[in-house]
């Protein structure tokens, strides 16, 4: 038997958690690029092991699907892994919800990368409500090392429970170093296996009201197990003024502020659902709780309630902590009653560098060329959607209306149209458009709708920093065979020397009065410098 | 995440992005090194000569023209090889197990391009060296 060694490495959060979980025995990963959980997939895909045995890693059309087929992979008994950014969690919604009614066979983790602060976000949610709202347990890592330890224990829970894992990242964890100890031996995967209980995998109303039954034991049971879990701590002190209550990476930005030891006592939370003895223990001897959370008060309202009685609570919603955006460590050093640091002076010249479409890129042209069309209507309105050609908001452009989430640019140019808005156009990146656009289009083919689809196709997705794209060399194929008039699916070269031709194609179609697709088509700036650098 | 007043180094390849976290730095120990070559990808930019004089005034600065370094000392890419030397002092980490570290990554693209990233790290290193004595 080979003796199990240790390496040390340097790790982001999400390699270390992807080393883990191939260290586990991992079968598969499936996921969309998202920031910040898109490089815990990248590093499956170049991981020397992983390639050696075939562990799936191809991208997904969208998070829905990747969620969809990971849970067939534990159907299977094999270890599967899904991972998204937080907002995928709503793409993913249906099956995430209803994997813990169908439960897991092979071990199955969920990865929710939650971006506060919307650093490349639309919004802040915290996927902690949805793994409660689902009855499904969550780990949330404090630091790399947890994040690579709990890729191993998560799929021990998921197989034990038979409940699938989610596993709550945050962006600074995913997105820092640290030094990473890992089995240099890692554990062969799972063998093909059935389900012992069938009757919950088929979801009608009869065994899922058997099911929902045994969810709510399981959670019970959960529970009692998180109370003892190692991942929960609760670490006395002498202080009992004030208990203070750290989840996940905040416990790291509380401890960093205390280098000897912090004189509260501090409950250290990293696995769900809450350890309601722990927090009971609190109450009961410390005058007053602080709560440390990163993303939303998802701690705090639970200890609060509505009617508030009992010990004092304080947190994001009592000011004590910015109610809104990430945690930093100055943030909870005047929480906990620290003085600020002294710091240098800060710079009074510095100028903002707000992100610009690169020179050279596609989506420019496209923008330039419908602004000059769209200048001849009295009233246009252009729907955008989610992807560097979101940039298209900003001067110079200030070309598009809405950006709402991944498709909506269509179904939102249909439901204008709808309401009887002329010229209604969307323009959409190659990306998004098969993550969530062909199902809209289909609605908009059904009805002629007289809106103009610009799907701005750069042959990768560029936002994250050039991932395959799962439509290339699909998408006139795509639209006509979804049912768009072949003489409506039209195709141009966004280049500046087109801009003429690309005015021209714009305007005929947006005088159409029914549903066209213009697929306008440029390779991303970025992924032709590397592919004419690999080519050298 | 780094508390204001917490960092010891900010390190940059331009000036103007040296200055902007530059009120994280332990106002007593913390350095700023950084290449002196401005990037102009905005129109409200400021003056260089308003930038060089902030930097100027800042104790324990160490900045140069980064670029000009490696192209005369390697090749422009090395630009970063030539500002991990000009950081060597700042570290913590002994320069010799540094330069290790570049022959370790380096070492599988021929000797050619470790003695050249070597030769850069060595330069940035002597700045460094000249500055902080």
């Amino acid at each position: 038997m080979p003796t199990m060694g240790h390496i040390k490495q340097l790790l982001l959060g999400d390699e270390a958690l992807a080393l883990g979980a191939i260290n586990a025995g991992l079968s598969g990963v499936y996921a969309y690029p998202g920031t910040p959980s898109t490089e815990i997939t990248e590093y499956i895909q170049s991981n020397a092991v992983a390639r050696s045995r075939g562990i799936h890693s191809h991208w997904s059309s969208n998070e829905k699907t990747a969620m969809e087929e990971a849970l067939g992979m534990s159907f299977c008994g094999k270890r599967a892994m899904v991972c998204m950014k937080h907002v995928g969690m709503n793409v993913c919604a249906d099956p995430f919800v209803n994997s813990a009614m169908t439960g897991t066979n092979g071990g199955l983790i969920v990865v929710a990368a939650d971006d506060p602060s919307m650093h490349s976000s639309q919004n802040e949610q915290d996927s902690r409500f949805y793994a409660e709202f689902a009855f499904i347990p969550t780990f949330e890592p404090s630091n790399q090392q947890e994040a690579y330890d709990m890729a191993a224990a998560a799929f021990e829970l998921s197989e034990r429970r038979q409940m699938p894992v989610m596993m709550r990242m945050v962006t600074r964890l995913c997105h820092s170093r640290a030094v990473v100890a890992g089995d240099d031996t890692p554990a062969p995967e799972r063998a093909l296996s059935y389900p012992e209980h069938t009757r919950q995998w088929v979801l009608m109303p009869g065994n899922s009201k058997v099911r929902y039954k045994e969810v709510l034991r399981i959670w019970d049971e959960l529970r009692r197990e998180s109370e003892a879990s190692p991942y929960n701590k609760y670490i006395d002190a002498p202080d009992h003024s004030m208990g203070i209550i750290a989840s996940g990476i905040a416990y790291n930005y509380l401890m960093e502020n205390f280098p000897d030891g912090c004189p509260f006592p501090v409950l250290k939370i990293t696995q769900y659902p809450l350890p309601h003895s722990l927090i009971q223990r609190m109450a009961r001897e410390c005058k007053s709780i602080l709560v440390v959370e990163e993303g939303q008060p998802f701690i705090e309202e639970r200890l609060r309630g509505i009617i508030d009685h009992g010990t004092p609570v304080k947190g994001r919603l009592s000011g004590e902590l910015p109610r809104t955006g990430e945690l930093s460590p100055d943030a909870v050093r005047a929480a906990v009653g620290l003085p600020a640091l002294d710091c240098a002076t800060a710079s009074e010249i510095v100028a903002p560098r707000p992100p610009a479409l690169c020179q050279g890129c596609g989506h420019r042209d496209v923008y330039h060329a419908l602004n000059d069309v769209l200048a001849q209507y009295p009233s246009p309105k252009v729907f955008g959607d989610i992807g560097c050609y979101t940039l298209g908001w900003l001067a110079p452009f200030n070309a598009i209306d809405s950006v709402v989430d991944m498709g909506a640019s269509i179904t939102m140019a249909k439901g204008a149209a709808d309401a009887g808005q002329h010229p209604s156009v969307a323009v959409i990146g190659d990306s998004t458009f098969t993550h969530s656009g062909m199902t809209g289009l289909l609605d908009a083919i059904n009805e002629n709708s007289p809106i103009t689809v610009i799907i701005s196709d750069n042959l990768t997705t560029g936002m994250t920093g050039g991932q395959d794209s799962q439509g290339t060399g699909k998408l006139e194929d795509i639209c006509r065979g979804l049912g768009a008039a072949p003489e409506h699916v039209r195709t141009i070269d966004s280049l500046p020397r087109n801009h003429d031709d690309m005015m021209r194609m714009f305007k005929e179609e947006i005088d159409y009065p029914g549903l066209s697709v213009i697929v306008s088509r440029r390779e991303c700036i970025q992924t032709a410098r590397r592919h004419a650098a690999a080519k050298k | 995440m780094i508390a204001r007043g917490a960092a010891d180094l900010v390190v940059s390849l331009e000036p103007m992005e040296a200055l902007r976290y530059a009120g994280y730095l332990n106002p007593h120990t913390g350095w700023i090194v950084t290449n002196t070559v401005p990037f102009v990808n905005i129109t409200n930019y400021p003056e260089m000569s308003a930038v060089e004089a902030e930097l100027q005034q800042r104790p324990r600065v160490i900045a140069f023209d980064v670029d000009a370094a490696a192209k005369e000392i390697a090749s422009p890419r090395s630009s970063n090889m030539v500002l991990l030397g000009a950081c060597a002092p700042i570290l913590g980490i002994a320069p010799d197990l540094l330069a290790d570290g570049i022959r370790r990554v380096f070492g599988a693209k021929g000797q050619a391009i470790v003695d050249a990233n070597i030769k850069a790290f060595n330069h940035g290193l002597a700045v460094a060296q000249s500055v902080i004595k």
